[in-house]
């Protein structure tokens, strides 16, 4: 490998005052200066690679292995970092300049993810992660056999080739903002939804201004969490404080989703904001300017609240009557039916689906249908 | 409800492209259909199984990499960035941050566009060389998020100082004496054999010796054991290291905390 390539493939990692006061407190606590220096070393081996992999968002628990343990460390050579996330630990080992092997004792041959191999020098304020290999059978690993840290970072993640059989959607990956390419939020169609859903509300709303809109939609909210009640609308909040407040603490998922909606409506990047993506159907559905949105809204016990709807985009401002929206569960039965009469702007409805449930939705209209599957 | 085939994908009723004669479907037609007409190709794009068939086949990403390095190729470059993004074969973040991932991944798509002309379609496909950098530009992101390196700072082991280790036992051999928990802890099979008693084995032997190893602990127990039950009995030392580390250490390491 050439020194540039060299350079490239190592991580530098500046080691802190803290780091150096935990490994010499570690040290401090071995019976001789040799076995002190090996802690030492280890110590700010393992913490190098723990703030590295923290760059990247991989959880550690330096804590809970063996080396941060105050009698294992002294009874054998261990350098380890768990990693919860991949049910493992990293062995992170120390090489000197010059070095042309690295020792691996054998006590940490098993139970390894991998190693990580770090070159730390006096004075000791950089540690060079190196290179990394997934199992050793040697005690003193050449370290031409080092693979660059991709080879660790591609551990990481999530290399599984999706099944082209029956292609299924994800859903708890898009709470993270992981969406699949053909689900990717498009900005264009959730803007015409949101025009959409304004108009459905003027016509609907009749004489109430649109700027009084938001406080005559909040009322209408509490009322019908009040169930007809005088509504108890938080004084001293302002209309988007009162509608997350609403949010928050209904149990009716139906006034939730409703308050979500109008939250999207008025403040997209909200964090509350339910996860909204939608998709054109028009390929499949000969040509009409159709687009299925999915929301979604994250309820406690792993359950999802999920809404499917249907609405036009560009000129058309109705839904063709006839178009059904049907959910399908894991054994091919409809758990819902929903068809569009003449002048709907929009179709939709909302249900649960627990974690690892698997559904479909199925758009149709006359002969043309789509279909598609997800993973709650 | 419930008729035949509901919830599932039906080839027949969804895509028109899969009730075309086997040749269509070869992937190098498949492509010249995307490139001709944009309802061709938008079907192509919701069907995985094409699109990593032309991943897979050398002459199909042949002629899309040659259209799109000639001038006017922008249509094949957008469609082969289309094809990869829609084919689910490029890797995702798991367990790195998303905002790691997403920053890598945006500039991994600067520059698969900007490389495309030194890309061989003998070589790998297009999804396969995009990843590799993936995990590069991942990488990179990491170390760009390191804080600055501070060379003024000089850091040192302090020197070893044999009392406090002795201290340090002392205290250890203390609390491991006077922790009911510990005692009443005991191997199965060997209930001469608490975590305490090894505890303390263990600790003697560093005191003593200053080293340790399972094979001398265990050789210990077995002459204790013995002794005590005048029968020959050795304890295996790997069992004895599980029992310790399963039982003993937990244990250990709470009261050195407290």
């Amino acid at each position: 490998m050439s020194e540039l390539a060299e350079q490239l493939a190592t991580v530098s990692v500046p080691l802190t005052a803290d780091d150096h006061s935990t490994a010499n407190k570690f040290a401090a606590q071995q019976p001789t200066a040799e076995k002190a220096e090996q802690v030492y070393c280890n110590t700010l081996a393992v913490l190098s690679v723990q703030r590295y992999l923290q760059t990247l968002g991989i959880t550690t628990e330096v804590d809970s292995g063996h080396s941060w343990h105050p009698l294992t460390r002294v009874l054998e050579d261990v350098a380890d970092l768990v990693l919860p996330g991949l049910d493992g630990s990293l062995e992170c080992r120390v090489v000197k300049a010059g070095d042309r092997t690295c020792h691996i004792p054998s006590e940490v041959h098993v139970d390894r993810l991998g190693y990580v191999v770090i070159q730390l020098d006096a004075p000791y304020n950089v540690a060079h992660l190196l290179g990394f290999v997934e199992a050793v059978s040697v005690t003193a690993l050449p370290l031409s056999y080092l693979q660059p840290l991709t080879a660790l970072i591609e551990r990481f993640l999530d290399t599984s080739v999706m099944p082209v059989v029956a292609p299924t959607v994800l859903l708890r990956q898009w709470l993270n903002r992981l969406f699949e390419p053909d689900w990717e939020p498009p900005v264009d169609l959730l803007a015409s939804m949101g025009a959409t859903l304004s108009q459905t509300r003027l016509q609907t709303s009749g004489l109430v201004r649109q700027d009084n809109f938001l406080r005559y939609r909040l009322e209408s909210l509490y009322r019908q969490q009040a169930n007809g009640q005088m509504p108890l609308l938080p004084a001293e909040q302002s209309d988007e404080e009162a509608l997350i407040h609403l949010m928050r603490t209904t149990q009716n998922d139906n006034i939730r989703w409703q308050c979500a909606d109008l939250l999207w409506e008025i403040n997209p990047e909200h964090p509350e904001c339910p996860v909204m993506t939608a998709k054109d159907l028009g390929v499949y559905l000969t040509g009409h300017n159709l687009a299925l949105a999915v929301g979604l809204l994250p309820k406690a016990e792993n359950t999802l609240l999920i809404l499917a709807r249907i609405y036009p985009f560009d000129s058309a401002e109705y839904l063709p009557a006839g178009l059904k929206l049907t959910g399908v569960d894991e054994t091919g039965a409809a758990f819902f039916g929903i068809a569009a009469r003449t002048q709907d702007n929009y179709i939709q409805f909302k249900f649960t689906a627990d974690v690892g449930e698997q559904f479909a939705l199925k758009v149709s209209l006359a002969d043309a249908e789509f279909v598609e599957t997800f993973v709650a | 409800m419930g008729g035949e085939g509901q919830g599932r994908r039906r080839d027949d009723t969804l895509s028109p492209l899969e009730n075309r004669s086997k040749k269509d479907s070869d992937p190098i037609d498949l492509i010249r259909f995307a490139l001709a007409q944009s309802v061709e190709r938008r079907r192509l794009l919701q069907q995985q199984r094409h699109l990593q068939a032309i991943l897979n086949d050398i002459p199909a990403r042949r002629l899309l990499w040659e259209q799109a390095c000639l001038p006017e190729g922008q249509a094949a470059k957008a469609l082969i960035v289309d094809v990869m993004k829609c084919s689910r074969l490029i890797w995702r973040g798991g367990l790195v941050s998303a905002q790691v991932y997403e920053e890598a991944l945006a500039k991994t798509w600067v520059w698969f566009v900007d490389k495309l002309p030194n890309y061989e379609p003998e070589k790998a496909s297009f999804t396969t060389w995009f990843n590799n950098k993936l995990k590069w530009m991942i990488l990179e992101e990491g170390r760009q998020v390191l804080p600055p390196l501070n060379k003024t700072e000089l850091y040192g082991l302090i020197a070893h100082e044999p009392y406090a280790w002795e201290n340090l036992l002392d205290e250890w051999v203390n609390l491991v004496r006077r922790d009911q928990q510990l005692m009443g802890c005991r191997m199965q099979g060997n209930l001469r054999l608490s975590c305490q008693v090894l505890l303390l084995e263990i600790l003697a032997a560093l005191q003593e010796v200053g080293e340790f190893s399972w094979e001398a602990i265990s050789r210990r127990e077995g002459l204790a054991i013995a002794q005590h039950q005048a029968i020959d009995q050795t304890v295996d030392p790997a069992v004895l290291k599980r029992f310790c580390r399963r039982r003993c250490f937990a244990r250990f390491k709470e009261l050195t905390s407290e």
